[in-house]
């Protein structure tokens, strides 16, 4: 009988990881090791299995987790660092940690190393976009391995949490679709349900050996188009376009990222996207299944349900705002449980306000992260107890006593002393003239809406 | 029956103690500690609120974050009373949820404060149930106003040197505060507290002579070293929170030791209403009642020793006198350490990260002269580790977002110096009482007024330490500055000064015996005649310690 195999996950916390996990058969193992830098909760096939084990580590603490590689081991290597980071993160995460896990894996011996890298690295653009570089030189260390590796290089990835959907439908749900450059790109959706199927199968069967492989849905569309059909699906209607300039946007990013990165809200690599094909090279393993992968109608029609069924009350959508405002990642369960929970017990808070200022505040702060900033920096001066900035802090506060968010709270980028002293100028400046301008627009408001509210009182 | 416990007549199965003690603070269980070992017998008649269990003891504080389930019920409380909101009156911190019973009141006590934000402990251990382990003497200079000299406490600081475990070290300190034989080495520095202490060595001289300060290692009850049962410190960063080791004293490890002798009883759960006394002044019982308010039994009592803190011991003369006499007696004196807090960031600190694992409060002091060198003024320099970090992201003069970037990247850099300035007695600061339309529970009044020169003499002060600070590398971010109220250092005294025998009505002699009722002992801070700049608990304990000895 033969032996079977040992699984090795990285990045088992990710979006692309945490629906892998819940497709996993654990009798297939012998044993699994799921190794994340965040908390991970399980999902139910694999909560009350005795063969699987976290490892609370990142990916460069070889010795936290070498242990668990082994000569019958199989790799699926998912974690990486995706948004809007500093440059040496990147390299640092993405294709450091690739090669110590290439190292420790050649050491081990592993049977196969299946590496999820990105669509990306094929685009003929990639000036300044250090995400697709760094990806570029991990697969480049894996193929100069001596392993048994598959590297895997997925298009456009959608399914319920998916960050480039909540971006791309931020663009596309208000009024007017916000479309930067001409929307000629062409991208090729895959589902994360079907790319955690078909990375199952690469790592437990032999085919496709030594080999990079592009895997994108069964459908290829303009992103013009997408962000047409996103507008269609919440709308019911074909939108107004409204262009941006694309080269103008990119230009000015990648001219304040060469001195600074944080602050920025978005990186000019997360705009080549819109001026890359992200479509795959066919290759005899997509062909074969694009079959029964999900096309984009259903991709879309499955989003918006899920957007709908999770029918997020006021609160949660508030959270989810505030928490990406406070910290740039998603607020999770635990998070919006507590917040929910910290509104009805907090004695100022449970009183919802009627004051009409205080109202425009709260829906203004919750539309859009940058919104509630303007809005943040303008009471911070003006308005200090406002119930929003009361909201912020608690939540703050909550976020901090939890670990994943108060590592990102609080670990400071270690950088040389003049180069944080220059960001610190920067971010500074920028914060200035949000508040500055969030000034200029409320102030006057808010003289308006007290002399409505007077006028009233005395009619 | 306890062994050394006579039976009274006529109150059944009432026993009295040699000494009845009332209030399980730093004072009461040094004193009770010393009377046991000269072979009397103690009852010690508390409210006690206890902890709850220590969670997750091996963890560190970021440890925490990750492996609690509730972490926010842990570090915010069930109902969020850990956050600070805006508009906290400028504290840089809240009392953890995990230390709140360390305030928490009983019903039949209340105040009425002007000029003054008390804090009020009720604790097993009292309010050094919540102490940052601050141990240092007092010199000749600042004992001027005592009894006795410095020579004549000294042995006393030795004693409770061996009983609770001190660390510090023969620095340039020690010329103002002196140090005792057996003390144990220090802690391990951090990162920055290292680096301020190497800049001033090097700028020594100028700090002595021409800022006339001096910087040294903090002295404190945390052990280096095992102690007993305590296990030297973990740096789990956790001081905060409450020590999951023990090296950080507290007064209930002393009652522990205590609970061994078959001489002492601890009987927790209830609160003394008032005393009755004859017209000799001979106090006679306590009426003594559950702390949750319910009937009141009489308990006999040989001789009572107030160590229930200023406010608690003022509280419970003041009741008795109005019980017995109907007479409202103001007691003036009323003495507090006024605080202020200057943050400071350090430059060179810059982007670094900060060090969770290490002790969390002050390990520097700074001392600054004074022309009248009992009017030294004490400094702890504290550099920010572990904290909840809302409290002061709030206060940045920024949007949240970049308050965020700008703390996360000072953090390491920064730090707080909390200066404190002695206080002397004066007659318009008193407490009293006042029975109001409700006699079941007359209220204490805190009455403190402010001397006209203190905004001169803080200003003067704060500027000395800014170009201290500025020496040493750190800037002072403007407007940040914190005047905090009268009643935040919890260092009160001074209602029942020690002057001696023939001192007139509501003082007490050199061995804190009343000069008002004949078997009455004050053992807490109620007996200063002068309040110096530092932190006074060590020398509570030393004193408690002295008059237990001179029995």
């Amino acid at each position: 009988m033969t032996e079977k195999p040992t699984l090795f996950i990285t990045g088992s916390s990710g979006f692309v990881g945490r629906v892998l996990l819940q497709e996993l058969e654990p009798k297939e193992y012998s044993f699994i090791a799921l190794l994340s830098r965040s908390e991970l909760i399980l999902p139910e096939n694999l909560a009350s299995t005795d063969n699987v084990t976290v490892v609370r580590a990142g990916i460069e603490e070889v010795d936290r987790y070498s242990q668990y590689l082994n000569s019958n081991c199989r790799i699926i290597h998912l974690a990486g660092l995706t948004g809007k980071a500093p440059r040496a993160d990147y390299f640092r995460v993405n294709t450091d940690g690739t090669e110590c896990l290439v190292k420790a894996a050649t050491n081990a011996k592993a049977r196969k190393f299946v590496f999820v890298s990105s669509i990306a690295v094929s685009f003929t653009d990639r000036e300044g976009y250090h995400y697709a570089e760094s990806k570029q030189r991990a697969e480049d260390v894996l193929s100069q391995s001596k392993l048994d590796y598959c590297i895997v290089r997925p298009t456009i990835i959608l399914g319920s949490g998916a960050p480039i959907w909540n971006s791309l439908s931020a663009l596309a749900k208000g009024p007017l679709i916000l479309q930067p450059g001409n929307g000629r790109a062409q991208i090729q959706p895959i589902d994360v349900g079907d790319l955690a199927g078909l990375l199952l199968e690469l790592q437990s069967s032999d085919q496709c050996r030594n080999q990079v492989l592009e895997l994108g849905g069964p459908e290829k569309i303009t992103m013009g188009d997408f962000l047409q059909r996103i507008h269609r699906a919440y709308k019911s209607k074909n939108g107004l376009v409204l262009p941006l300039p694309l080269g103008l946007i990119m230009w000015s990013l990648r001219f304040f990222e060469r001195h600074i990165s944080e602050g920025l809200p978005v990186s000019s690599g997360q705009f080549t996207s819109f001026c890359n094909d992200g479509t795959i090279t066919a290759n005899p393993f997509i062909l074969e299944h694009h079959a029964k992968l999900k096309g984009i109608d259903q991709m879309m029609t499955e989003l918006v349900e899920s957007d709908s069924v999770t029918n997020k009350t006021s609160t949660e959508l508030e959270c989810e705002t505030y928490t990406r405002y406070l910290s740039g990642e998603s607020a999770d369960r635990y998070v919006v449980d507590v917040y929910s929970r910290a509104l009805e017990s907090v004695e100022c808070l449970v009183e919802p306000t009627t004051n009409r200022f205080d109202l425009l505040l709260a829906r203004l702060s919750v539309k859009h992260p940058i919104l509630t900033r303007a809005v943040d920096g303008y009471c911070r001066f003006f308005y200090r107890a406002a119930p929003v900035r009361k909201k912020l802090i608690l939540l703050l506060a909550i976020l901090e006593s939890k670990g994943k968010y108060a590592e990102i709270l609080d670990t400071a980028d270690a950088l040389p002393r003049a180069k944080t002293l220059l960001h610190v100028v920067v971010q500074s400046t920028i914060s200035v003239l949000v508040i500055g301008i969030a000034t200029l627009v409320l102030l006057p408001l808010r003289r308006l809406i007290d002399q409505g509210v007077v006028e009233e009182a005395r009619s | 029956m306890i062994k050394g416990l006579s039976k009274k007549r006529g109150l059944d199965q009432v026993y009295m103690a040699n000494f009845t003690i009332i209030g399980s603070g730093a004072s009461g269980v040094h004193f009770a500690l010393s009377v046991l070992k000269q072979g009397h017998s103690v009852e010690m008649i508390d409210v006690g609120w206890t902890p709850d269990e220590i969670v997750n003891p091996t963890d560190s504080f970021s440890d925490l974050k990750h492996n609690l389930e509730d972490p926010t019920a842990y570090f915010l409380g069930d109902n969020f009373e850990g956050v600070l909101l805006p508009g906290n009156d400028g504290e840089f911190y809240g009392i953890p949820p995990s230390k709140a019973y360390g305030l928490r009141s009983v019903k039949q006590f209340d105040s009425i404060t002007h000029n003054f934000s008390p804090l009020v402990s009720f604790a097993r251990g009292g309010l050094a149930e919540m102490w940052t382990g601050g141990c240092y003497s007092f010199n000749d200079a600042e004992l001027d106003d005592f009894p006795f000299a410095y020579d004549e406490i000294a042995p006393y600081y030795r004693e409770i040197v061996d009983r609770i475990g001190i660390n510090g070290e023969e620095d340039d300190l020690a010329e103002r505060i002196p140090i005792q034989m057996g003390v144990q080495s220090p802690l391990r520095l951090d990162e920055h507290s290292a680096l301020l202490l190497s800049r001033y060595e090097k700028k020594r001289d100028y700090f002595k002579h021409q800022l006339g300060c001096r910087i040294g290692r903090a002295r404190h009850a945390v052990l280096s070293q095992d102690l007993g049962e305590r296990k030297r410190c973990q740096y789990l960063g956790r001081c905060l929170w409450g020590c999951p080791s023990g090296s950080i004293y507290s007064p209930a490890s002393t009652l522990k030791e205590c609970k061994v002798y078959p001489e002492f009883k601890y009987s927790p759960d209830r609160y003394v209403s008032y005393f009755n006394y004859n017209e000799l002044g001979h106090v006679k019982s306590l009426m003594v009642e559950p702390k949750g308010g319910g009937r009141r039994t009489e308990v006999p009592i040989q001789t009572l020793v107030l160590a229930a803190g200023t406010l608690g011991t003022s509280r419970l003369v003041l009741e008795s006198v109005y019980r017995m006499t109907g007479r409202i007696v103001r007691l003036p004196g009323l003495m507090d350490n006024r605080q202020a807090l200057v943050p400071f960031l350090n430059l060179s600190m810059l982007g670094k990260p900060y060090q969770p694992n290490s002790y969390q409060y002050n390990q520097l002091a700074m001392g600054l002269d004074e022309v009248n060198a009992k009017h030294y003024v004490h400094c702890m320099v504290t550099t920010l580790k572990t904290a909840m970090i809302h409290p002061v992201v709030e206060k940045l003069p920024f949007d949240l977002k970049n308050s965020l970037y700008l703390f996360r990247n000072f953090h390491a850099a920064l730090g707080l110096v909390n200066v404190n300035f002695d206080d002397t007695r004066r007659d318009d600061c008193y407490l009293t009482l006042d029975p109001g339309s409700d006699a079941e529970y007359p209220k204490l009044v805190m009455h403190y007024s402010y001397t006209e020169g203190e905004p001169k003499r803080i200003a003067k002060i704060l500027k000395r330490v800014k170009k201290a600070l500025w020496k040493l590398g750190c800037m002072v971010p403007p407007g940040m500055v914190h005047i905090r109220p009268m009643g935040a250092s919890v260092h009160y005294a001074g209602t029942f000064p020690m002057l001696g025998q023939n001192a007139g009505p509501w003082t007490s002699d050199k061995n804190c015996r009343s000069n008002d009722f004949n078997n009455l002992i004050f053992a807490d801070g109620s007996t200063y005649p002068f309040l110096p700049a530092k932190n006074t608990t060590f020398t509570l304990m030393a004193n408690a310690a002295r008059i237990a000895q001179n029995l």
